[in-house]
């Protein structure tokens, strides 16, 4: 099961982004403060996901293992 | 003769354009840009939308069923891992996991759908509000691509019951699942700007 260990990583980081999101949404009154913390979680989620799961590098280095 | 045939004409071009194909990693290096280019077009919809949603109600937003959003998203994200997992394990041959692993995305695509529905039937708004415009008008753009990913995950599965894809041929598999991940990365800006801009109580 080795070659689906980041897929499984990548799932604990989403899903600990996904608790820091909704701690921003619910416990931050400042409005400026909780959309920047809950839009930087997501960015950093979508950048996980793209990385990782779209293997954006293997657009310009060609073919590549997982 | 003024009129080259195309043969000539390529030979014209030196004896190194004479039947120059593409590698097959070549061929793969230009399939994958031509999707990331589709991507590419994609956001400018998707971001328009996006924007439209500030633009028009600032951060407020009408009443939202707070646990169904956590839910579905939970979904989505779910359904990107067992994707990821469907394309590994068919660039690995290991077809059983590979089965298995696209079985549960198409269930997790039609129950994130479902939870759109749900949520549309359960709104305390109007399409006619201005929250509800951009709500509707998102959500809805979004699920169709959901679900055309479902139709897309579904032909391959029906080739793969016919015996194709493998380490040597995956790029149908490679290029559905993209499209699905590139779904689902929409999805993580959408959730926050619908559900969690104005905060939940």
């Amino acid at each position: 099961m080795e070659i689906f260990r980041i897929g499984w990583v990548v799932a604990i980081a989403l899903a600990v982004f996904t608790v820091v999101e909704f701690i921003f949404a619910s416990e931050v009154h400042n409005t400026e403060i909780r959309v920047t913390g809950v839009m930087l979680a997501g960015t950093i989620k979508a950048l996980l996901i793209i990385w990782f799961f779209m293997h954006i590098a293997r657009a310009w280095r060609g073919e590549g293992a997982h | 003769m003024a009129l080259a045939t195309p043969a000539a004409g390529h030979a014209a071009d030196g004896p190194a354009a004479v039947g120059h194909h593409p590698s097959p990693a070549q061929q793969m290096q230009i399939r994958r840009v031509g999707l990331w280019l589709f991507f590419f077009s994609e956001t400018f919809l998707f971001g328009l939308l996006f924007s439209v949603r500030f633009f028009l109600a600032g951060t407020g937003a009408e009443h939202l069923n707070q646990t169904l959003g956590l839910a579905i998203t939970i979904i989505l994200l779910l359904s990107s891992v067992s994707a990821y997992t469907f394309e590994t394990a068919i660039e690995h041959d290991r077809r059983g996991v590979a089965g298995w692993a696209l079985a549960i995305t198409i269930l997790l695509g039609l129950v994130f759908a479902g939870g759109v529905a749900w949520e549309w039937s359960i709104a305390e708004f109007s399409r006619g509000q201005i929250f509800g415009t951009a709500f509707f008008t998102m959500t809805g753009v979004h699920a169709a691509h959901v679900v055309s990913g479902v139709g897309l995950f579904i032909l391959v599965g029906i080739q793969m019951a016919r015996g194709r894809f493998g380490s040597k041929d995956y790029w149908p598999v490679s290029g559905t699942v993209m499209y699905w991940h590139f779904v689902d990365v929409v999805w993580v800006f959408y959730y926050p700007a619908l559900y969690l801009v104005q905060g939940v109580e």
